[in-house]
This record gives structure tokens, C-alpha cells and sequence, in this order.
């Protein structure tokens, strides 16, 4: 699986998808910028990022705690998700996401 | 060559309080054969050096619970009462935790810097400057002033009060070795409590203004917000409470990250080259990295719910765990050359010195805040800074809460 992300800056990242347990690994492993303060247990809203709209009708839909925590984030939009709650699977190769401000660490 | 201290302690039970006042990482190197987990015979607990088994044990907090859910009444009253954030559990601490990240989130944290954080620097660097000597202590004179200034400044509380920020870091250094111990006997417990009225002592008045003269402070935002969170019944004592975790978070652990980061600065020609010429990605990656290194905070407790078998070792309901996060920052398996400072290193800021899961820290954002703008400020105001040798130099004391001090400096001053 890869997945392409737009950072802060506006640059195009490919990037596979490794022995990462979820979409935030895979962009914190590529070494992006990206808080991810709580590691991954939807704790806070530091992973958030924009699912490119053709893609989000296609994504799992948000658990509970993803649900309450996505508030916080900043400059939510429709298609705003915590990369931490995305896994990885092969339905998602070639997803696009754009990090959101305030994910910078 | 081997402290004396140090040499005396190999081939002694493994304790962590065997390092207490020296460095400890060539200690913790030595048990690494041992596995990653190691039985500490003075804190009567597991100790956890490696990386994977700290982060997994706190991303698992149903299966590894935080001991302040099972504390005495005693540890409730020293932790400011049964509102602290620490000491709730379940949805009840995820609503807490939502409440705190409201107060910091990164637009908040980026007017923070601008009202709270700038305006205290600018005061403690013109003191220094002001003194014409062309020396400084740049923990007592500068970094251990600023995190207690900013929280109060946070809090509503006079931030420029000399003497009240003294108390405020006096206070919860004392706290702090109080919660380090983990409240281990009865003297102890009643240092506790004496630290801990003094310190509701200095909260209250300020709680009860703000109660009917709210203002735009937290501890206003706490009177006026968290009843919708946690309903119309709150307390004056649920206030402390809450605001004690928001007090104690804001005024103590960074204290210590500043510290690490100018001391890095200070002795890395390579690390201190590449933050002068890059205010921006250098110096967050030297701030990871001076988190990743030294830490503030050294170890974390936890209690084991039920049996378990952690890195092959059988750990039994009940039995506590020390998440070595001094040594679990350094494990080989983890980072290569782990004692290295090494501003490429990705991600920069995958380590444990804020926590991982739902106990993180939700203050991350500004303690980096502050500890970037610290370096900024000694870089560009103190004129070729650089250790003092004629003056004491850095040690890596104590146990719980450790930094690099005195960071005794010289710097040119014009004539």
C-alpha cells in the first residue's frame, strides 16, 4: 500500500506503507512533520489531516473516540479525520491526504 | 572512567535509586542483557528500559492502569483532590482531558507565545543584560523563571511577582519528589500534605475572584467552562483540583526541558552551528532531541491489571512497573547511536519524554514553545555564550526531575 500526503508546505510525499499499524506511522515514519502527541490512541486531535474528498466516501467511518476528539482539532473541515484511526489496507492504496494546520511538532 | 558512586552500585540488586545524583545511562546500559525489563529490589517494582514495552504499556492503560486510580484519600488530598486530572480514569478522564486540550490548542499556544512567553523572556534577559557582568546563572536567572511565570501569567496570576514565583517553583519541586517517590512512607506522605495546602493556599484566592469577577485566565475558563463538561455541581475544591494538574504541569516539568536544551546547545559545536543557522527545523529537531537525551521527568509508574508476560518476564496482578523513560529514550533497538544528539534523526519526535496514549502530555505544545524561544532569546542577546569554566559546572542530579545545572555562562558585553 502507499499513499500520497501533502505536508504543511504544500509538498507532494509518496509513501509506502512499511510495517506501519496506521496511516499517522506511515507519514511520522517518513519523517514528516506531524505531533501525534498522544502515539496513536485517538487522545488528541495532533494527527489530524483532510482526506481528499474523492477518497473519503471510502474510508471506515469514525469511531467513537475519534468522534469526540475530532472537535479539537484545528480548522476542522468535512473531510478531516485522525490519521491515527486509519489503518492501512490495500482498498486505500493511492490515498491522498493534505496535513492539517496545527499538526507541526 | 566510572563514577565512584556508580562502581560501587554494579554487582549491587539493581535499583534506580543506586543512580540517584549521578548520570545513569551507563548504569542502564550494563542491565541491558538483563532483558528489557529488570526487578528493582528498593522500589519493590518492575522496572521497564525498553522503548516498545514503556509505549505499549501506556498506549494500554486497560491493561496497565495508572496507580493514582487506586490511590489512599492521603494521595488524593496531596494531589489537590479527586478532580485532578490524574487521578480521574475512563470517559470521565477523557472528558478532563478534552477540557485541558481546549486550553492549548495550537492557535492558543501560538497567542501564548506571543502574550505569556515573549514579555516574561524579555524580562529575564534584560536582568541579565542589566547586570553588566557579562555572567549568569541561565537556570535560576532565565529558565527556571520562565515556565512559572507563564503559568501564572496562564492562571491569572501576577507573573512578575518575584517572590511568588520563587514559592511557586520551591513548592512543586517539593511535590514533585513527593509524587517521585511514590509516596512511600508516612513522612513522606505528610511532607505531601503540607506542600499541598501551601499550594491550594496560593491558588485560592485567585479561584475565588475569578469566581465572581471571571476574566480571560484559565482558571476564569475553568469556573465558566467546565460545568458544561462535568455539570453544574462543581465545586470550589473540584476547581483546585483541576487547576493544581494545570499549575503543577505548567511550572515544573519545562523548567527542566529548558535546562537540557540550552545545556545541549551550550556544549554540542555541531548541534549549537545548526540551531543558529535554522531557528526553525534545526531547533525543533535539537529540542526532540534534548527531550530524547535527557528527559525531564525520569520514570512513570503503572500497576499491572491482571498476570501478564511483558519481553518474556511474568509480571502478577497488582505488581508496579517503573517506565524507565531515561533509558527507554536510549534503547539501541529503538534509535541507532542513542547517545548521540542527531539532528536527522527520524521522526524527531517519536519519544516518551511527554508520554504516549491517553496520558500524554497537553501541555507538549507549549513547553516546546517555551524552550525554543528560550534558545532563541540566549542565542541572539548573549554575545558568544558559552560555559563559564572558572565557575561550577553542569551535573545531572537527583532522581525524579532531572536537568543539567547550573548552566553558569559568560557572554561578551559591549564596552
Amino acid at each position: 500500500m502507499h499513499i500520497v500526503v501533502f505536508d504543511q508546505e504544500g509538498v507532494r510525499h509518496e509513501i509506502a506503507g512499511g510495517s506501519a499499524s496506521s496511516v499517522m506511522e506511515m507519514i511520522r515514519d517518513h519523517g514528516l512533520s506531524i505531533a501525534a502527541q498522544c502515539g496513536g490512541s485517538a487522545a488528541c486531535a495532533t494527527c489530524h489531516v483532510y482526506v481528499d474528498p474523492e477518497w473519503f466516501g471510502r474510508l471506515p467511518p469514525m469511531g467513537e473516540d475519534e468522534d469526540a476528539m475530532i472537535e479539537l482539532a484545528v480548522d476542522i473541515k468535512p473531510v478531516s479525520r485522525l490519521s491515527c484511526q486509519l489503518k492501512p489496507d490495500a482498498l486505500l492504496d493511492g490515498l491522498v491526504l493534505t496535513l492539517a494546520p496545527g499538526t507541526e511538532f | 572512567m566510572l563514577d565512584s558512586k556508580l562502581s560501587a552500585s554494579i554487582g549491587q540488586p539493581f535499583s534506580i535509586k543506586n543512580v540517584e545524583d549521578i548520570e545513569p545511562w551507563e548504569y542502564y546500559e550494563a542491565l541491558r542483557g538483563d532483558g528489557p525489563i529488570v526487578w528493582d529490589t528498593q522500589m519493590n517494582a518492575w522496572a521497564v528500559l525498553g522503548f516498545e514495552e514503556c509505549a505499549f504499556i501506556e498506549m494500554n492503560e486497560d491493561r496497565f492502569r495508572n496507580p493514582y486510580q487506586t490511590v489512599p484519600p492521603v494521595v488524593v488530598e496531596i494531589k489537590g483532590g479527586g478532580r485532578n486530572i490524574t487521578l480521574l480514569s475512563g470517559e470521565e478522564h477523557m472528558r478532563m482531558r478534552r477540557f485541558f486540550l481546549k486550553l492549548m490548542t495550537p492557535p492558543l499556544v501560538e497567542g501564548y507565545r506571543n502574550n505569556q512567553v515573549a514579555p516574561t523572556i524579555n524580562m529575564l534577559m534584560k536582568r541579565i543584560l542589566a547586570k553588566g557582568t557579562g555572567k549568569a546563572d541561565l537556570t535560576a536567572e532565565f529558565g527556571d523563571q520562565i515556565p512559572p511565570r507563564v503559568i501564572a501569567a496562564l492562571l491569572g496570576m501576577p507573573w512578575e511577582d518575584d517572590a511568588m514565583v520563587a514559592r511557586i517553583l520551591h513548592l512543586h519541586e517539593e511535590i514533585m519528589e513527593v509524587i517521585g517517590s511514590g509516596f512511600a512512607t508516612e513522612d513522606i506522605r505528610q511532607k505531601g500534605l503540607r506542600v499541598s495546602k501551601d499550594i491550594n493556599d496560593m491558588l485560592l484566592p485567585y479561584i475565588r475572584d475569578r469566581k465572581a469577577n471571571p476574566r480571560d485566565d484559565f482558571i476564569s475558563r475553568v469556573w465558566t467552562e467546565a460545568p458544561s463538561e462535568f455539570g453544574d455541581d462543581l465545586t470550589e475544591e473540584d476547581v483546585v483540583a483541576i487547576c493544581r494538574e494545570l499549575f503543577l504541569g505548567g511550572a515544573d516539568t519545562t523548567v527542566h526541558g529548558i535546562a537540557n536544551i540550552l545545556y545541549l546547545v551550550l556544549t554540542n559545536a555541531d548541534i549549537r552551528a545548526a540551531v543558529e543557522a535554522d531557528r526553525k527545523t534545526a531547533l525543533s529537531s535539537a529540542v526532540e532531541e534534548s527531550m530524547r537525551l535527557y528527559g525531564s521527568v525520569m520514570y512513570r509508574f503503572r500497576v499491572a491489571n491482571d498476570d501478564c508476560t511483558i519481553a518474556g518476564t511474568e509480571v502478577k496482578r497488582d505488581q508496579r512497573l517503573i517506565l524507565l523513560h531515561s533509558a527507554a529514550n536510549r534503547d539501541p533497538g529503538k534509535y541507532a547511536c542513542p547517545h548521540a544528539a542527531d539532528l536527522a534523526r527520524k521522526p524527531a519526535a517519536d519519544h516518551l519524554a511527554f508520554n504516549k496514549g491517553p496520558r500524554s502530555c497537553v501541555g507538549m505544545g507549549l513547553a516546546r514553545a517555551e524552550m525554543r524561544d528560550a534558545v532563541s532569546a540566549v542565542l541572539d542577546n548573549l554575545s558568544n555564550v558559552r560555559l563559564d569554566p572558572e565557575a561550577e559546572q553542569p551535573g545531572f542530579k537527583s532522581l525524579f526531575m532531572r536537568s543539567w545545572r547550573p548552566l553558569n555562562v559568560v557572554f561578551d558585553v559591549a564596552r
